[in-house]
């Protein structure tokens, strides 16, 4: 029985093959282990994947979950999680969104919705409250995601998919009106599955447990966040754009695939260019004071602007200084589904393959006019378009060209250069789902966006990923947007980012990896609340628990174990391939003669691993069973690392 | 004549994306800037008076230390306001910065 608040109390498990629903068993326990978003969906996944389950098995499962504050009017948490096994990378993947979606889900009653089998006809989930319709829309085949989610019912979340995923274009994204969760190919899964649609809606309330009290740290905390200069003030006026500036400073602006860190020509595509020339206003997600959305005008139509990725990857990854065409680009990538970061590192990857005669796909670094028919064929597998639909690890098996095939673990990276902020570049080998800046920890934040540490030495670094790899953890299984986070970083340090306190603070981080490895230790000492940290007491303001930043910081631990054994019952090898990064960043130089200019990755995974008490990559049952990770039957017996 | 670039934040709070300037050290460049925001202040406030409408809260900030920007020089971190100038350097001003 149910005693939580600010959640439904109540999972949907949907059988397309048979085209049955019902409810799938989850408790307060469970609620209180996992939390709710990618840690509950890591969680169920880890007790359903068995050895050799593929993304396209029909066994295979959509885990689409919410967060308890999901729908309690708490800052910038309206985003809901879709995981399942990827078909790019082959292990799980949870891709995160901010769209309406997970609101109108709990308003229809549920946390979370299982969905598996394959429909024998392209099909529409239609989820209202206790009734659910599966409609054939064989007449929806081929239509872009706008067009798809036109006509279907006001007043209702709805998820789609273009052509990319129809056609299975392994990094094909699931959209929520705009707004996308682009990474791992959970659009591929859909179409494989035969969903075009899910929609879901009803007039459930959530329940709240201290409605006065979460009200008033939630204006207490929308207060903290705007005045934060990063969240109040940088991600209001330039949105993400705004990065690009800072990260030509840094050298991280990843640039012509990856062999530099800056573009001559940036300025042309920066978020200053973009908010002066381009920028109709700013917009947001549901609740979210931040509002990092920017709104720009394409041929008469008021369209959601690119982010940061996006302008990097599509702009000086592929020495193009074209704005206008990065924001054709990426209305014509979301119109097909197709995750931008993924598409436009594997066509950088092909243009690098054409300069070294090793594949005559005829693209060129800096010659982009025929960019918007490349995408479209991508989309529908036609040409080359069929190898550059399988990403970057796959044409380095086919073509060669492994040590500059710019992924981890399959998913190609996000835009920034990881040689010119090494911990970055620890974040990105050891995230679960592969290449991605934020499950990585994000530690650029530290290392000269918003503090500034060394961000060459290898010092101390361990400790901070694993740190803030689990506080974006914890903070999205909530439901939060992970942006919430860097207003951790105590506001009179981020606004005087030169001043001698804030380089003491900086001199004293490179050595908090002790600190951080008694605290991961021993979470009891950090048994309270402080407002700087704001999840666990919304959290228990809505819900009517009793976590405490220990807890908290806990919880993520515990998703990122869950998803690590997870990846390593698909077939992750355990060693030294378990955590990698192509030769290109661990051995050649950013700057030529500058050897700090390389990812010392073998130097940082070592602590990083006793950080987190795993070995060789994989977590000891010792691990597993003091963070609290459900363990499978299936494996207690055969699990290879059972002395920690 | 110094050239300076401002990114970020820092170009609403300074008012300018780009200015030349004359200065011997980093920390004149400084100055100099805090100077123009001062003007720009002093202007603001005037225009607040005579058409009592504008809020003081909204008015550009008075001045701008070396602690409050993040500062290249010729694409090198500088972190020294003493730092000397040849006079043909090029100054970035960046502000603090995070998404994703």
């Amino acid at each position: 029985m149910k005693k939580l608040q600010g959640y439904m109390g109540h999972v949907l498990f949907v059988d397309l093959t048979k085209k049955t629903t019902s409810e799938f068993p989850w408790t307060d326990e469970d609620r209180l282990r996992t939390v709710g978003g990618k840690i509950m969906a890591g969680d169920i996944l880890l007790n359903h994947v068995r050895p050799g389950m593929k993304a396209f098995d029909e066994d295979n499962w959509l885990v689409i979950t919410t967060g308890p504050l999901t729908g309690c009017d708490s800052p910038s948490s309206s985003r809901f999680n879709i995981s399942t096994v990827s078909p790019l990378t082959g292990i799980l993947t949870s891709s995160n969104c901010g769209g309406s979606f997970g609101l109108f889900l709990k308003k229809a009653g549920y946390d979370a919705m299982i969905i598996t089998g394959k429909a024998e006809e392209l099909t529409w989930i239609e989820v209202w409250e206790d009734k659910i319709t599966f409609h054939e829309v064989p007449e929806k085949r081929g239509l872009h995601t706008t067009a798809a989610q036109k006509g279907l019912p006001a007043s209702t979340g709805k998820l789609v998919i273009g052509p990319a995923g129809e056609n299975k274009v392994l990094y094909a994204c699931v959209f929520s009106g705009e707004r996308t969760a682009g990474r791992g190919g959970v659009g591929a899964v859909f179409g494989d599955k035969n969903i075009k649609i899910v929609t879901a809606g009803g007039n459930r309330q959530v329940p709240i447990f201290n409605k006065e009290r979460l009200d008033k740290i939630n204006a207490q905390w929308r207060r903290m966040l705007l005045k934060h200069p990063i969240t109040g003030a940088q991600l209001a006026k330039l949105g993400t754009a705004g990065l690009v500036a800072p990260m030509q400073a840094h050298r991280i602006l990843a640039t012509k695939n990856f062999s530099d860190g800056r573009f001559d020509n940036f300025e042309k595509v920066s978020g200053e260019e973009l908010a002066e020339k381009h920028l109709i206003k700013n917009a947001g997600c549901h609740s979210c004071p931040m509002k990092c959305e920017r709104r720009v005008d394409y041929n008469g139509k008021n369209i959601k602007g690119p982010e940061l990725e996006t302008l990097g990857l599509l702009g000086p990854n592929l020495l193009n200084d074209d704005l206008e065409k990065i924001i054709k680009w990426n209305y014509e990538l979301d119109e097909l589904g197709i995750d931008t970061i993924s598409a436009a590192g594997s066509v950088a990857f092909a243009m690098e393959l054409n300069e070294k005669g090793m594949w005559d796909c005829g693209l060129n670094f800096g010659e982009t006019d025929n960019l918007s028919q490349v995408f479209e064929d991508i989309a529908f597998r036609r040409g080359i378009g069929d190898d550059l639909a399988n990403g970057t690890k796959r044409m380095s098996e086919k073509f060669g060209g492994k040590e500059f095939a710019i992924n981890a673990k399959g998913l190609e990276l996000a835009a920034y250069e990881p040689r010119g902020a090494v911990g970055h570049g620890l974040g990105y080998a050891t995230s679960n789902r592969g290449g991605c800046h934020l499950n990585a920890g994000y530690l650029v934040v530290l290392e000269g966006l918003g503090l500034n540490i060394d961000a060459y030495t290898p010092k101390g670094k361990a400790g901070l990923v694993v740190t803030f790899q689990n506080v974006m953890e914890g903070a999205s299984a909530a439901g939060f947007c992970v942006f919430t986070s860097y207003a951790i970083l105590p506001y009179f340090l981020v606004a005087k980012p030169t001043s001698l306190l804030t380089r003491a603070v900086q001199t004293v981080l490179k050595y908090s990896t002790p600190i951080i490895l008694i605290a991961s230790r021993f979470p009891k000492i950090l048994h309270l609340n402080i407002p700087l940290v704001q999840y666990p007491r919304v959290y228990n303001a809505a819900t009517g628990a009793h976590f405490k930043v220990g807890d908290f910081l806990r919880n993520g631990e515990r998703g990122y174990n869950t998803e690590r054994l997870a990846n390593i019952i698909l077939g992750l090898p355990v060693g030294e391939d378990t955590d990698t990064l192509p030769k290109r960043l661990t051995d050649e130089e950013q700057v030529p003669g500058d050897k700090r200019t390389k990812v010392p990755l073998d130097k940082m995974k070592k602590s990083y691993y006793l950080m987190r008490g795993w070995k060789d990559g994989a977590p000891t049952m010792k691990t597993l069973k003091k963070v609290g990770v459900r363990i499978p039957e299936c494996i207690k017996e055969v699990y290879p690392y059972g002395k920690g | 004549m110094v050239k300076v670039k401002i990114f970020g934040v820092l170009r609403a709070t300074i008012g300018l994306p780009y200015l030349e300037t004359e200065a011997a050290t980093v920390a004149g460049v400084f100055e100099n800037i805090s100077k123009i925001m001062k003007q720009r202040y002093e202007e603001d406030l005037k225009q607040t008076h005579e058409d009592g409408e504008r809020s003081v809260a909204l008015t550009p900030h008075e001045s701008l230390s070396f602690g409050d920007a993040i500062v290249y020089v010729d694409g090198e971190r500088c972190m020294k306001k003493r730092m000397k100038l040849a006079g043909n350097e090029e100054i970035w001003l960046l502000s603090p910065a995070a998404g994703g």
